[in-house]
């Protein structure tokens, strides 16, 4: 082709024999990619899965071609679209469920725990704090009980409610457990969106969240003091632990996500602050729905076990159990793993390495 | 985190690892917000239809006055809805990375900063912090009390809190919401463009074989041959040529793209008419003009003479004035 007879040269067009060469690979990729799009990877066949790469890579070869030489934007855009969603179905792979749940218990959940240990411990202090300014404030002066728990909250139980009252409550037992099953969904629900949003309001600078865990801590300290004056804190204790050991927990530990999110956010460190909240917001993500599930560990105990048992010594033995169980759990699980692939900052931290190659997902690259 | 992206305006544009960059168009708000829309409608839809089954089952339950499986029931629902709620976005964002139905169906999908698989942590953080952005802002406008702000005072300061989060896709850079910032993910368009016939083979398809528009690949050789006397039917000369840069030549693709079924040969005439001027062109005599053929003709010399300065290096964006 040349300058002088452009006419003619219609169809000897680089870009029209560049795409008459390459369109059946492109074609054969399009099916590919339409087919791992609606069923995954794992329907292909051994043959299709070893030319699902190959294909990628010439297409992505075809679309820097085009870019170049190719004035047809039709091509072009094709293969930008194809090229990005051949990417996404050979890197961004879907996800068996079961995997990722087991992964994130035996891994993720611990460690992003353990990775925030400062904002956890932060978090409790300021929940006991709460817990004593409530116990010492009402043993004072039990009409301020009302000023920490709202009446709904409370029931029948306030500073003028006989030792009998109290009794009544602490020591029930009901007869059918199903009776219970609707309370403790209720239960479930109402504090696990508590812990909810105490994660959701931790990028505000985390204040909000040690209001709440502050609340919270009053709250259960009025309570305990109103059965304390009545000779009973430490019935109302074997009472409120055995369930209140894995729920309290898991207020603390919405709440520590939180404090990380907005630390990260107001101190972003070595990192650009957007890219610091995104790195400290999946872990807290990841600890808030971990403590979805222990509010309904939680609620289970409370629904099922508290009122069938009565008994204070067998309700301490839960008590216990259950505090040694997350303690060890949180201390020890997953410890000896590597960091889980799931872990974004690993993937900073590893910048530029060469080991990313091997693995099946893309490297993330520090420029 | 972006270490491997890169934004520039509207577009991001992701180095994969085979080092070619991959450019993303940002979700514009009308998709997402069909989108949001569409998954709505489905988790009301499968919430009511559990309603729907679990009153039916109490029926059955209260008449037999057996009040324990009515509590059950109870609980059953009360805890679909919490998990549906939830979990509804969480599961499909995972399951399909990034793309809930709504988001497929409205063209976009969730994709991480960097470029990464969309992970649990990372789908965990995007959509727990949807309750405070979604949730909350309705409770206040419905029902104040709700949520314990009866103060004025506090209820101003909910609003301006509530303006802020519902404004933030408008003040970053990333057009991300709340939860997308916390989890550093994006929103991006996701085309599945078709790859239609080359416009230059085409011609020749349609005019020797009408009814197999098809790929060029169809093309035999007495196919080719026959485009021969066709652009010798509308010459053009170099100089002729020089004036339209490759905006123009891209816009001229989408009208003859569009033609016959989205634009007149009316609309065709004018356009051929405006080139014709411009570029002095006029046809040979006694022959028989064709709008059509014409800008047929045309969009193959032009597109030529811009590819073959291209390939020289000098890529003419604009027309010269």
């Amino acid at each position: 082709m040349n300058g002088a007879a452009p006419a003619k040269a219609g169809f000897r067009l680089r870009s029209f024999e560049f795409r008459r060469e390459r369109e059946a690979s492109w074609r054969e990729l399009e099916d590919l990619v339409k087919r791992v799009e609606k069923r995954g990877l794992q329907r292909l066949d051994a043959h299709e899965l070893q030319r699902l790469p190959t294909l990628y890579r010439s297409v992505l070869s075809s679309l820097s071609v085009a870019r170049a030489i190719s004035l047809d934007k039709n091509v072009t855009q094709y293969l930008e679209a194809l090229s990005s969603r051949a990417y996404f179905a050979i890197y961004c792979r879907r996800r068996f469920l079961g995997h990722t749940m087991l992964a994130f218990f035996r891994e993720t959940f611990p460690q992003s725990l353990r990775r925030i240990r400062w904002a956890f411990l932060l978090a409790t202090s300021v929940f006991l704090l709460g817990v004593t300014a409530g116990f010492v404030l009402t043993e004072d002066d039990p009409t301020r009980f009302y000023s920490f728990v709202d009446e709904g909250m409370a029931g029948p139980r306030g500073p003028d409610s006989s030792r009998e009252d109290l009794m009544e409550v602490l020591y029930t037992k009901e007869d059918s457990a199903s009776a219970l099953t609707s309370f403790a969904t209720f239960l479930f629900t109402h504090n696990a969106r508590i812990g909810l949003l105490c994660f959701a309001v931790g990028f505000v600078a985390g204040v909000p969240v040690l209001l709440v865990l502050f609340a919270n801590g009053t709250m259960l300290g009025a309570m305990w003091a109103i059965h304390a004056a009545k000779g009973l804190g430490g019935d109302f204790i074997a009472w409120v632990l055995p369930h209140g050991v894995t729920e309290l927990l898991a207020v603390i530990i919405c709440g520590a996500a939180g404090l990380s999110m907005g630390y990260g956010l107001v101190f972003p460190g070595r990192f650009r602050r957007l890219d610091n909240l995104a790195i400290r917001g999946r872990h807290a993500g990841s600890l808030a729905v971990g403590a979805v599930f222990l509010f309904f560990v939680a609620a289970l105990i409370e629904g099922v076990f508290r009122q069938l048992v009565t008994d204070v010594p067998v309700r301490v033995a839960v008590i216990t159990a259950t505090l040694a169980l997350w303690v060890a759990y949180f201390t020890l699980a997953g410890r000896g793993a590597r960091l889980g692939q799931n872990d974004p900052a690993e993937h900073l931290f590893a910048a530029a390495g060469a080991s990313a190659a091997m693995g099946p997902e893309p490297e993330r690259v520090a420029r | 985190m972006t270490p491997a992206s890169d934004l520039d305006g509207r577009r991001l544009s992701l180095m994969t690892p085979e080092e070619v960059p991959l450019v993303f168009e940002l979700a514009p708000f009308g998709s997402r917000i069909t989108a949001f829309v569409i998954d709505l409608v489905i988790i009301t839809m499968a919430v009511l239809l559990i309603v729907t089954v679990a009153v039916e089952a109490l029926k059955g339950a209260i008449a037999d006055l057996d009040k324990g499986s009515a509590e059950i029931i109870g609980a059953i629902v009360d805890l679909s809805i919490f998990l549906i709620w939830n979990f509804y976005f969480i599961v499909t964002e995972l399951r399909w990375q990034g793309r809930t139905i709504g988001k497929r169906i409205a063209g976009i999908r969730v994709i991480a900063r960097d470029g990464g698989p969309l992970s649990a942590d990372l789908v965990f953080a995007r959509n727990l912090t949807r309750d405070l952005e979604m949730l909350i802002p309705l409770l206040a406008i419905l029902e104040p009390k709700v949520i314990g702000l009866e103060d004025p005072g506090l209820l101003a300061l909910c609003w301006l809190w509530l303006g802020i989060i519902a404004l933030m896709p408008l003040a970053n850079r990333y057009r991300a919401r709340a939860g997308d910032l916390v989890a550093g993910t994006l929103v991006v368009s996701a085309p599945t463009e078709q790859l239609l016939p080359d416009l230059i083979a085409s011609r020749v398809a349609v005019q020797t074989k009408p009814g197999t528009v098809g790929s060029p690949t169809d093309l035999g050789a007495s196919d080719v041959a026959a485009i021969v006397p066709q652009s010798e039917r509308y010459p053009f000369q170099p100089e002729q040529l020089d004036t339209y840069g490759i905006r123009e030549l891209q816009i001229l693709e989408d009208v003859l793209r569009r033609y016959p079924d989205q634009i007149d040969s009316e609309l065709l005439e004018t356009i051929a008419d405006r080139i014709k001027k411009k570029i002095d062109w006029s046809a040979p005599d006694g022959m028989a003009f064709d709008a059509h053929d014409f800008l047929r003709a045309f969009y193959a010399a032009q597109r030529a003479r811009l590819e073959h300065k291209l390939l020289f290096g000098q890529r003419q964006e604009r027309k010269v004035r």
